[in-house]
């Protein structure tokens, strides 16, 4: 199979990086640990379509991160196209907002189980902020339990003491539990008496650099008995697996009800939008907290998240993704077993993690997803990796072709290694 | 912040170590040494001793202490400091007979590390002092790092994160390094010592070099491929941060 060079992202970036920090900052920068090696990963996009994108040296990829989720009907869907259109040409950023807020607000309680009401932003971390503040704002207390490895964002209290401008007193009221410990979270409670805000979750877990694990059977159930006795407001940060497992919340996925519950991702199908949902003990909490944005009511990425959701419910979007995710995994499995290695899936199908546990170092992973990005198919190594509704079956086999190929290089080079 | 005992740690354990890489790379140094057979220990209160022995032309550093020689006897962090700033002076005991030693030979073999360590611009021009600065700051900075773990509270935080495990931080074939770490403690050793867990791999001497001295940005070195790094991210993640708080204590 043909590999590919990034001659003009090369190029690119050395520009960027005269007038940009890091060239590109963030999760898509090169810096951030999900490149490795940064030679086999083409740094700018050009165009995209559907599963596809095409980066500045026109070498084709399957997109498998999706924008790292947002992308959930595939690129450019045309439904959702037409609706942004429709909206820009009538008013985007205006001096009040318009009547697609109401509307898509009365979709999100209709679709969401556990939503009476929805407060829109643009990104997952202004709504998992807010729903921190909410939380407090509700209940005058200050601690927040949140479970290690699990990522809310990037506000000051979401980070770490060790990360660049973070100091001890940002993190003061976190409280860092293990995830799948009901034991822990009741013994947090009864440490701090009266004092916890809520506790913010993932529906599963799903950190970056390790394995995801979904709730252990009673995990849910606990921690929602617990927060209802102590008082406390249960979060779900369902930025990331939200409209992927579930159309209804991934609360309801696992059999349980948030009262809060954070939206943005999928949301919008790449339309920059968030929304934060809940039940109406918690509107005038929300409703009280000093909180806005100047584009947080923009009526475009309003009009697409419509669109998006009506279509991910005619194609019945969390299951047909969760269903292409079956397949692709374990396609993947049996072309890891044919070439003698072993590739453990964790996590949801529809947003699966993957690393091969060969050696405990993890360079075999990042040797195979690399070689598989040189030929075309965008995986990265320490992060889940997403499915679109777009994805055809065509692609599932040419993926895996990709994989056998990548495989087939990555023994090569264990053999040569090992002479 | 930085704190007194750290930098007593970072001046003994990272600084003065760096004596045993000096003598190998310059020849003023190994003159400095030629003749004299001694070991000296130097015993910072609240610190692991550190034993300096030297014979036939080199020096070997290293941790704990040795019987006989000269004993050099600190008070405090703070006044071994100030022994490396030039501003106190050290209370010697043991064997007295190589005060001599200490006060010429020991003090321009420290004169001599300061000047790679701290080098003028117009010395880093010429390329084989260039590349004695690179080593001997390159060694600094990562045994710095593993005092840092050690002795400062947000390194002990950083360094707790980073699990059981060993980096291996090398230019190929020119310099390397392995940091391991296990329980929260850091140990920097000279060479690839597997098994190996992550790697921060350097192009070029130059590239490490202009890192360390501040001159390079790093994330846009990752960008360019001139640093690759590979295995377990999140140890190399912590492991950085630590490098970023070497540059407040060896500034
Ligand atoms: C679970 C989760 N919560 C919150 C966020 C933060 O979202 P954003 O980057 O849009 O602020 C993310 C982003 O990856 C996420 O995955």
């Amino acid at each position: 199979m043909k590999t590919y060079d990034y001659p003009n992202s090369r190029a690119l970036f050395d520009r960027a990086a005269q007038v940009i920090p890091s060239g590109i900052y963030g999760h898509l920068g090169p810096a951030e640990g999900c490149f490795i090696p940064v030679s086999a990963y083409p740094f700018y996009i050009d165009h995209a379509q559907g599963a596809y994108f095409w980066d500045v040296d026109g070498n084709r990829f399957i997109d498998y991160m999706c924008a790292y989720g947002p992308i959930v009907l595939g690129y450019n869907h045309p439904a959702v196209d037409r609706a942004a259109r429709e909206q820009l040409e009538k008013v985007n950023c205006g001096v009040l907002p318009g009547e697609i807020m109401v509307k898509l607000a009365e979709k999100l309680v209709s679709m969401i189980h556990s939503a009476d009401w929805a407060f829109f932003a643009k990104n997952g971390g202004d709504v998992t902020n807010l729903a921190m503040l909410a939380a407090r704002a509700h209940t005058r207390r200050k601690k927040i339990i949140k479970f290690a490895g699990g990522y809310h964002g990037v506000a000051q209290w979401m980070q770490f003491v060790g990360n660049a401008g973070i100091i001890d007193e940002d993190v003061s009221n976190i409280i860092t539990l293990p995830f799948n410990d009901a034991e822990a979270v009741s013994a947090a409670f009864k440490r701090y008496p009266g004092q916890i805000a809520g506790i913010i979750a993932t529906p599963y877990h799903h950190p970056a650099m390790a394995d995801n694990a979904l709730p252990l059977p009673g995990f849910w159930t606990e921690v929602r008995k617990l927060c209802t006795q102590e008082g406390a407001v249960l979060i779900v940060d369902d930025v990331r697996a939200g409209f992927r497992l579930d159309l209804h919340g991934s609360d309801h996925h696992y059999g349980f009800e948030a009262d809060l519950i954070c939206y943005c991702k999928a949301l919008g199908n790449g339309y920059n939008i968030s929304a934060l949902c809940g039940k109406n003990t918690l509107k005038e909490a929300v409703s009280s907290v000093f909180y806005t944005g100047s584009y947080w009511l923009s009526a475009m990425p309003m009009a697409a998240a419509l669109a998006t959701l009506e279509e991910l419910e005619k194609v019945d979007g969390a299951k047909l993704m969760t269903s292409l995710g079956k397949q692709l995994t374990q396609g993947l499995e049996e072309a890891a077993q044919e070439y003698g290695f072993h590739l453990l899936v964790t996590g949801e199908p529809a947003m699966w993690n993957m690393r091969l546990t060969d050696d405990d170092s993890g360079v075999l992973h990042q040797q195979w997803v690399s070689e598989c990005v040189r030929r075309g198919v965008f995986f990265t190594s320490h992060h889940n990796l997403f499915i679109n509704t777009a994805l055809t079956q065509e692609d599932i086999k040419y993926t895996l072709d990709v994989a056998r190929d990548a495989f087939c290089a990555l023994k090569a080079t264990r053999e040569r290694s090992k002479a | 912040m930085t704190l007194e005992k750290t930098r007593a740690a970072i001046n003994l354990h990272a600084i003065l170590r760096n004596l045993e890489d000096l003598c190998q790379l310059d020849d003023d140094a190994k003159t400095l040494l030629t003749g004299h057979d001694l070991s000296i220990g130097m015993h910072v209160p609240g610190l692991e001793p550190l034993t300096l022995a030297i014979k036939d032309g080199c020096l070997r550093a290293r941790r704990g202490k040795a019987g006989g020689g000269l004993r050099l006897q600190f008070l405090s962090p703070a006044h071994f400091n100030g022994m490396v700033a030039g501003t106190k002076m050290p209370l010697p005991l043991g064997n007295l007979q190589h005060l001599r030693f200490l006060q010429n030979n020991f003090a321009a073999l420290a004169k001599d590390l300061e000047k790679y360590l701290k080098p003028d611009k117009e010395s880093l021009k010429d390329p084989v002092f260039l590349e004695k600065n690179t080593r001997l700051t390159a060694a600094a900075a990562l045994y710095a790092a593993s005092e840092i773990a050690g002795t400062d509270p947000l390194g002990q935080k950083i360094a707790a994160a980073m699990g059981n495990g060993s980096i291996l931080l090398e230019v190929p074939g020119v310099l390397a390094y392995t940091i391991q770490a296990r329980d929260g403690r850091l140990t920097t050793l000279k060479d690839a010592q597997p098994p190996l867990h992550a790697f921060m791999r350097f192009k070029s001497l130059d590239i490490l070099g202009q890192v360390l001295r501040g001159e390079a940005d790093s994330y846009l070195a990752i960008g360019r491929g001139q640093i690759e790094v590979s295995g377990r991210i999140p140890m190399v993640d912590n492991f950085n941060k630590l490098l970023g708080l070497v540059s407040f204590y060896l500034a």
